[in-house]
């Protein structure tokens, strides 16, 4: 065996691990759906279908949904043969045609996908400038203004600043399509992603300033200036890259949040996604598409967490070698 | 006479006067008081200072501009926006405060058993918080108000609260685990008290810090949820909410732009208060962080 592949293997080894625990996780997480929506109190038959329904009607969705079957036979029998066979159940729109709700989820996860990631982008845009631009003047009126303006990134909602933004951007200026019309195109996103990715480039922009605050007191980014290298080469291989470790980790987790964050932003800007089909489902009273839609979010988040892991785990060859010693 | 000899080092000026940044560093925390104290003053005052009932609504005033009757002007229904927005602060601090309640008392017992107790107990606590920490809260929120038919304002609490503890609990057990290997509880131990006393009086004082800081913060997000939640019409129903007051605005901001303005800077402002005084706290009790 050749050293490479030999050192390869423990590697390999932990990542296999990670993806079991993170199988483990989407276990619990639908284990916690399934408990939620069967615990709270009240009969789910007459909260979904509202006080109106028949006796018929109650006994007919109790018998779809397992309702009247034992606990464990509702999570064996019906909840997870409904994702071992890949269907995540049926949404009755159309009483005479159910449709799998796992076909209506794939059309509409790819454009939250799109949102979640021009939302981590325009973060990432804003962030890391303003972070080591805000730790290099660190105490000047740059940063001041840097950290304020993080601090109402943090708190203004995206409820807000959307519609905001639309009445600027879109009816003052004209600069950007209206929400709601045709949404092909680079232009429809930039909106919605900078809604979205507010919150976390404020986020970001804290945490970068704060990383590059401590690389810069690290004895290494003095000997690299002692040794005369050029400022700028300083700041970008030693600072920068140092200080962007804690910021991935962060990142990451954010990224997953950002995933549940579309719920809001697509209601904002109208734009079709997991987020207004979870609302669509939940105006409609629409059980299984509610639960379907949940738990194809909460999945992407475990597994995002976990690409997440296994990216940093190539980046900080530091965890690399702790986890083959270990 | 004795003459009273000059101290050595004159220690007066520096207590009578703070050094510049130091002064300038508690700038945030007055701020933050301030604001904070805005919104507080608004819930606690509401009924006071509303000019109208709370269920009044004018039907010939539908939409109107700022008056001498109306100050901030009404919505589509004709209810007067100032009214709704001060009875709004209501139920922001009530979630806020609520909502951090109960996620702090049961983060603390889970997090003081988990810790003190150790071994198996631990072990599947801890699974179980890291489980509700890998699921994002308010998704979890949605489903159970989903299955709730008519939520009020304990339901959104419950809601928020069921994710909200885990936080506080991985906190406080991580702080116990530091604490309780140090000498003094083993004195204490020494001296016959039993594990209960040695957690409430020993252990958990000394942990407190920490969990006091990430608490504030919790209620600022806790408001924001809360808002979030209106917005999506997912918030306590019958009760004038913020968010429920921005969707209302969102849909006609077009039309009236200042529809919108008070509920979003009364969020703004809050959250800004409440997180500026995370960060002061945080300083002053958890200097580590």
């Amino acid at each position: 065996m050749t050293p490479a592949s030999s050192s390869r293997r423990p590697l390999l080894l932990y990542l296999l691990r990670r993806l079991l625990t993170s199988l483990g996780v989407v276990l619990g997480v639908v284990t916690i759906v399934f408990l939620t929506l069967r615990v709270t109190p009240g009969d789910p038959a007459e909260n979904i279908l509202g006080e109106n329904a028949t006796p018929e009607d109650k006994a007919a969705f109790r018998a779809r949904q397992c309702l009247d079957r034992p606990l464990i036979e509702q999570y064996t029998a019906c909840f997870l043969k409904n994702i071992a066979n890949g269907s995540l159940g049926y949404s009755y729109v159309h009483r005479e045609q159910p449709q799998a709700v796992s076909s209506i989820l794939i059309t509409r996860f790819l454009p939250t996908l799109e949102l979640a990631t021009a939302g981590l982008l325009v973060a990432l845009l804003i962030a890391l400038p303003l972070g080591l631009l805000s730790a290099l003047k660190q105490y000047t009126l740059i940063d001041h203004t840097a950290m304020m303006a993080a601090l109402v990134g943090v708190a203004i909602p995206h409820f807000w600043l959307g519609p905001m933004m639309i009445w600027l951007f879109s009816v003052r200026l004209g600069l950007l399509p209206n929400p709601g019309g045709d949404l092909q195109g680079l232009a429809s996103l930039v909106l919605p992603a900078v809604v979205l990715g507010s919150a976390l480039a404020a986020k970001l922009t804290r945490m970068v300033r704060a990383s590059v605050l401590e690389v810069l007191r690290a004895p290494y980014v003095t000997t690299a200036r002692a040794k005369g290298i050029h400022e700028r080469r300083v700041l970008l291989h030693h600072v920068l890259r140092n200080a962007m470790l804690p910021v991935v980790t962060v990142m990451g987790m954010q990224f997953a949040a950002l995933l549940a964050g579309t719920i809001v932003t697509e209601k904002v800007f109208a734009r079709p996604g997991l987020g207004t089909l979870l609302l669509e489902a939940i105006s409609k009273r629409n059980y299984d598409l509610v639960q379907g839609t949940v738990i194809a979010i909460a999945v992407s988040y475990v597994l995002v967490n976990a690409v997440v892991d296994a990216v940093y785990l190539w980046l900080d060859p530091r965890i690399r070698l702790f986890e083959e010693r270990a | 006479m004795r003459s009273v000899a000059p101290p050595l080092v004159d220690h007066a000026p520096a207590l009578a006067k703070p050094p510049a940044r130091r002064r300038r560093g508690r700038v945030p925390f007055f701020v933050g008081v301030a604001l904070t104290g805005l919104t507080l003053a608004m819930a606690a005052l509401a009924p006071l200072f509303s000019p109208t009932d709370l269920h009044e609504h004018d039907d010939l005033a539908l939409l109107a501009s700022p008056s001498a009757a109306h100050p901030l002007g009404t919505d589509e229904d004709g209810a007067d926006v100032l009214t709704h927005l001060l009875h709004g602060a209501r139920v922001a601090v009530a979630v806020g405060l609520l909502t951090v309640l109960f996620s702090l008392v049961v983060g603390l017992a889970v997090g003081l058993l988990a810790g003190y107790a150790g071994g198996l107990a631990d072990e599947l606590l801890m699974r179980f918080t890291e489980l509700l920490l890998s699921f994002p809260g308010i998704l979890l929120a949605i489903l159970i108000i989903f299955v709730t038919q008519e939520p009020s304002i304990l339901t959104v609490v419950f809601a928020l609260s069921v994710t909200g503890w885990a936080g506080y609990a991985r906190l406080v057990r991580g702080q116990v685990l530091l604490v309780k290997r140090q000498e003094f509880i083993g004195a204490v131990r020494c001296l016959g008290a039993n594990p209960l006393r040695i957690a409430l009086f020993h252990i958990l004082p000394n942990v407190l810090g920490p969990v006091i800081v990430q608490a504030t913060f919790g209620v600022a997000s806790a408001i924001l949820a809360e808002a979030s939640l209106s917005f999506l019409g997912l918030g306590p129903q019958g009760v004038p909410s913020w968010g429920a007051m921005l969707e209302q605005g969102a849909a006609l901001f077009i039309k009236s732009p200042t529809l919108a303005l008070g509920p979003g800077l009364a969020i703004v402002w809050t959250v800004m208060g409440v997180n500026l005084l995370g960060d002061a706290l945080r300083d002053r009790l958890d200097p580590h962080a």
